[in-house]
C-alpha cells in the first residue's frame, strides 16, 4: 500500500499556533447554520422541545450525499420523507403537515433561504498574517442545482460533506489516504466491524473527492478562460491523477486483502465483510471513473478554447447587480431609463424564433368550416381488435410434456441433471424440451422460489456433464406435498 | 463544408431557438450538442452561422446550446413582444423589474460567478418586497419632487412607490396594473422563455431559476445592463 500512513495531518509538532487558531476558528464557523436553526426554534408557533434542528441537519446532509453516491443528488421530496420519518420516531404526536413544515426549515435552514440561498457568512480574526485581520468566511452547506433532463436535485457542497463527517479540519486527499491506512490495519487485526464504519467514511471522501475535483472540470467547461492551463490546471490534474492511483492500488489491495478473509470468516463477520468489498468496489469504481476524466482532462481543455472561441470575452470584471446596476437604476431621471428598457430587455432575454405570417396559410385557417365539435349523444362504436400475427408460446404442450414424463420418473434419492437430460435425449425430447428442463429446474434452485413440477434442485458440488450445457451440475430431488404447494421453500 | 453538414448547423440552430428544449428529451438534439462539443470545424461553422444572424452562443453542453442576440438581430425581444401599448412609466417600472429579479437572485458577482451553479427560488412578494425597500430607503433621504411638473426627470424610485400604491381590485384579485401583478407578468414571461420554472406553490407565484437564466446574466446581461444604467446617468446628469 503506498503512501499508507496518515502522516500529513493538519497539524504538524511545526505548525504555529497563530496557524492552527484560525484554522479551527474557520473550523468552528462552517458549523454555525446548524445551531443557528437550533437556537431560533423558540421564535416558531409550533412546539419543537422534541426536534433537535441539528439531527435533523444532518440526516439531511446524510440523505443527500447517499444520493450522491448513487447518482446526481437527492431529490427534495426524498429528503423530507426521510425527515418525516425520523421526527415520527421521535415525536410520534407531530402531525404530518407539522412534520412536512420542520422539514422543510430543516433544509431551507441548510440552503440559506432566508438569505436569498447567498453563501454563509461570518467575520473571524486570521491570525497568520503579521497583524491580526478581519476576514470574511463564505461558505455553502447544501444547494439545489438543476440536472440536464430538467430535475432539480440538492447536493452537498464539499463543507457540507466536512461538516456531516465531521472532519472539517482535514484536505479531502489527506483524509483519504488516512482512511484506508486505519482501515488497512483494522481489518488486518479482524476489526471487522470498525472497518466497515471506516470504509462508510473512505466512501463520503470519495464522493467529496469527486465533487471537489468535478466543479474544476465543470469549470473548464463552462469557461475555459478562467483557467491557466500552466499554473493551475497542470499542477491541479498531475496530483489528483497520482492520487487516483495511488487509491485505486491500495483499494486493490484492500479488496484482495478482505476477500481472502471472506472463506475463513465468522457468521457474524461474513455479511460484514461481503458489505466491505460492495463499498471498496463502489469507491473504486467512483475512483476509475474519475481517473479516466482526468486522463482526458487535457484535450477536453484543448477542445474547449477551441469551442468556446465564439463565446463573449469577459473583458470587464461582473458588476454587483444590486450595488451597481439596480441601485443607481433607481435613481435615474425616468426619461432615460425608459429609452433604454428595449436594449435590456434584448440582452435579458434569450434568443428565440418569431412566429411568420405566411399569408396562403392564414388564408386557409380564415376560411376553413368551424371545427365539428362530438355531440355528446354520440355513440361511439367499439373497436374489435385482432391480433396482428400468431404468438405462439415457444415452448408447445409436446415440450411440457417430455419434460413431466422426465420430472416424473424421479428415483427416490434423485437425480443429476447430467442424467435428466440424457433420459430426455433417448426419450426424443427436442432442443426446446432440454431448453425447458433447464429453465425449470433453475426457476426451482432460487431458494425463495416456490417448487415446479413438486422436483426442487440442490448444487450438486460437480460440474455438468453435458455437451451441450456448462456450468455446475444440480441434484433434482422429489419435494413433499406441502412444499410442492409452496407452503415452505426448501 | 457538405450539405449535410449545412442541414446539421441548420437544425442545431433550430433546437436551441426552441424554448425550453433540452438535449436530454431529443436525441437528434443531443448527438448534434455532442458533435459541437467533439468536432472544432463544426463548432466553429456554428459561431459563423450564429455571428451572421445577430447572435452569440453563451454556452454548450448537456443543458442545450444557449444563444444570447445582438441589437439588430430579428430573433431578440422586442418591447412590443414584452407587451404591447406600454407607456414611459410602464418600460420603467418592467426595467426596474427585470433588474430587481436579476439582483434578488445573484446580488453579488461572486454568487452570479460562483460555478456551484445553485439554483434560486424567488416569489412575487419577494421581488415587489424588495423592489419596495429599496425605493423606500431612497425616499427617506429624498427632497420633495422638485421635478414633479417634469416627468421625464422624475427619479426611477418615485415611479415604483406609485406602482406600489396601486390596489388590488375589489375581490381581492390583482391587476397587471399594480406593481405585484407586473412582477407577475414579468416571471411569468421569463418562464416562458425557459430561464425560471414555475416551483410548485399553490398560487402559482413561486419560481426557481435555472441554468439558462444564470448563463444569460453572466455571459451577456450583466455587464450590458451596467453599460445601459451608466449611459442612463451620463444622460441624466446633463439635464
Amino acid at each position: 500500500m503506498s503512501d499508507s500512513s496518515p502522516s500529513r495531518t493538519p497539524e504538524t509538532a511545526q505548525e504555529r499556533w497563530q496557524d492552527a487558531v484560525t484554522r479551527r476558528v474557520r473550523t468552528l464557523a462552517r458549523t454555525g447554520p446548524l445551531h443557528a436553526a437550533e437556537r431560533s426554534k423558540h421564535l416558531r408557533d409550533l412546539d419543537l422541545s422534541n426536534v433537535d434542528f441539528r439531527s435533523l441537519s444532518l440526516r439531511v446532509l446524510d440523505v443527500v450525499i447517499e444520493e450522491m453516491g448513487l447518482g446526481s443528488g437527492a431529490a427534495r421530496d426524498e429528503v423530507v420523507e426521510a425527515l418525516g420519518r425520523m421526527l415520527a420516531s421521535n415525536a410520534p404526536t407531530i402531525e404530518a403537515a407539522d412534520a412536512q413544515v420542520i422539514a422543510d426549515l430543516t433544509v431551507d435552514a441548510l440552503l440559506n433561504e432566508t438569505h436569498r440561498r447567498q453563501a454563509f457568512s461570518e467575520l473571524y480574526i486570521d491570525w497568520t498574517q503579521d497583524e491580526p485581520v478581519s476576514r470574511e468566511l463564505l461558505w455553502h452547506l447544501l444547494r439545489e442545482v438543476e440536472l440536464p433532463d430538467g430535475r432539480f436535485v440538492l447536493r452537498a457542497t464539499t463543507e457540507g460533506i466536512n461538516v456531516y463527517t465531521g472532519m472539517l479540519e482535514y484536505d479531502v486527499q489527506d483524509a483519504q489516504v488516512a482512511e484506508e491506512a486505519v482501515l488497512h490495519a483494522q481489518v488486518k487485526r479482524g476489526r471487522i466491524r470498525d472497518a466497515v464504519r471506516t470504509a462508510q467514511n473512505a466512501r463520503l471522501r470519495s464522493i467529496e473527492y469527486q465533487e471537489t475535483l468535478g466543479r474544476v472540470l465543470r469549470l473548464v467547461q463552462r469557461d475555459v478562460a478562467q483557467v491557466s492551463w500552466h499554473e493551475d490546471m497542470a499542477a491541479l490534474l498531475d496530483g489528483a491523477r497520482d492520487h487516483l492511483d495511488d487509491r485505486l492500488e491500495t483499494e486493490r489491495q484492500l479488496v484482495d486483502m478482505v476477500s481472502q478473509r471472506v472463506d475463513d470468516a465468522s457468521d457474524a463477520d461474513a455479511p460484514r465483510l461481503a458489505e466491505l468489498i460492495d463499498i471498496l468496489q463502489e469507491c473504486q469504481g467512483r475512483h476509475f471513473r474519475l481517473h479516466r476524466e482526468v486522463i482526458q482532462a487535457s484535450n477536453v481543455f484543448l477542445d474547449e478554447q477551441e469551442r468556446q472561441y465564439f463565446r463573449p470575452r469577459e473583458i470587464l470584471r461582473l458588476p454587483d447587480l444590486e450595488a451597481d446596476v439596480l441601485a443607481p437604476a433607481l435613481e435615474l431621471a425616468s426619461g432615460p431609463w425608459a429609452d433604454r428598457v428595449g436594449a435590456l430587455m434584448r440582452c435579458f432575454i434569450p434568443a428565440s424564433a418569431q412566429a411568420l405570417l405566411y399569408v396562403p396559410q392564414l388564408a386557409d385557417r380564415l376560411l376553413a368550416p368551424p371545427r365539428a365539435e362530438a355531440r355528446p349523444d354520440t355513440e361511439l362504436e367499439e373497436i374489435v381488435l385482432e391480433a396482428a400475427f400468431d404468438a405462439r408460446p415457444f415452448f408447445d404442450a409436446k415440450d411440457e410434456a417430455h419434460v413431466e414424463d422426465v420430472l416424473s420418473d424421479l428415483p427416490e434419492g434423485g437425480a443429476s441433471l447430467s442424467s435428466l437430460l440424457d433420459r430426455l435425449r433417448q426419450a426424443e425430447g427436442t432442443s426446446r424440451a432440454e431448453s425447458l428442463l433447464v429453465l425449470t429446474l433453475l426457476r426451482t434452485f432460487d431458494p425463495s422460489a416456490e417448487p415446479a413440477g413438486g422436483v426442487r434442485a440442490e448444487p450438486a458440488r460437480r460440474t455438468l456433464n453435458d455437451l451441450n450445457y456448462e456450468g455446475d451440475d444440480l441434484v433434482v430431488l422429489r419435494t413433499n406435498r406441502a412444499s410442492s404447494e409452496g407452503t415452505a421453500a426448501p | 463544408m457538405n450539405p449535410r453538414d449545412a442541414h446539421a448547423l441548420g437544425l442545431l440552430l433550430r433546437f436551441a431557438l426552441t424554448r425550453r428544449l433540452r438535449p436530454a428529451e431529443n436525441l437528434d438534439y443531443r448527438r448534434l450538442v455532442e458533435r459541437l462539443q467533439r468536432d472544432g470545424a463544426f463548432a466553429a461553422s456554428f459561431g459563423e452561422l450564429a455571428d451572421g444572424m445577430g447572435l452569440i452562443v453563451l454556452s454548450t453542453d448537456d443543458y442545450g446550446v444557449i444563444l444570447g442576440c445582438r441589437d439588430d438581430s430579428p430573433f431578440s425581444m422586442r418591447l412590443t413582444d414584452f407587451r404591447t401599448s406600454m407607456k414611459s412609466d410602464d418600460r420603467v417600472l418592467y426595467g426596474l423589474i427585470l433588474l430587481t429579479i436579476a439582483s434578488w437572485c445573484f446580488p453579488r458577482a461572486s454568487e452570479l460567478d460562483d460555478y456551484g451553479e445553485g439554483v434560486r427560488r424567488l416569489s412575487v412578494p419577494d421581488v415587489t418586497g424588495h423592489l419596495i425597500e429599496l425605493s423606500e430607503r431612497l425616499a427617506e433621504n429624498a427632497d420633495r419632487d422638485a421635478a414633479a411638473d417634469h416627468p421625464e426627470l422624475r427619479q426611477a424610485w418615485r415611479i415604483v412607490l406609485e406602482g406600489a400604491a396601486s390596489k388590488p381590485t375589489a375581490s381581492g384579485r390583482r391587476t397587471s396594473t399594480t406593481l405585484a401583478g407586473r412582477v407577475k407578468y414579468t416571471l411569468q414571461k421569463l418562464a416562458e422563455h425557459g430561464l425560471l420554472v414555475p416551483a410548485g406553490d399553490d398560487k402559482k407565484e413561486s419560481f426557481k431559476t435555472t441554468r439558462a437564466f444564470r448563463t444569460q446574466l453572466r455571459d451577456l446581461t450583466a455587464n450590458e445592463a451596467f453599460a445601459l444604467v451608466r449611459a442612463a446617468s451620463a444622460v441624466d446628469e446633463d439635464l
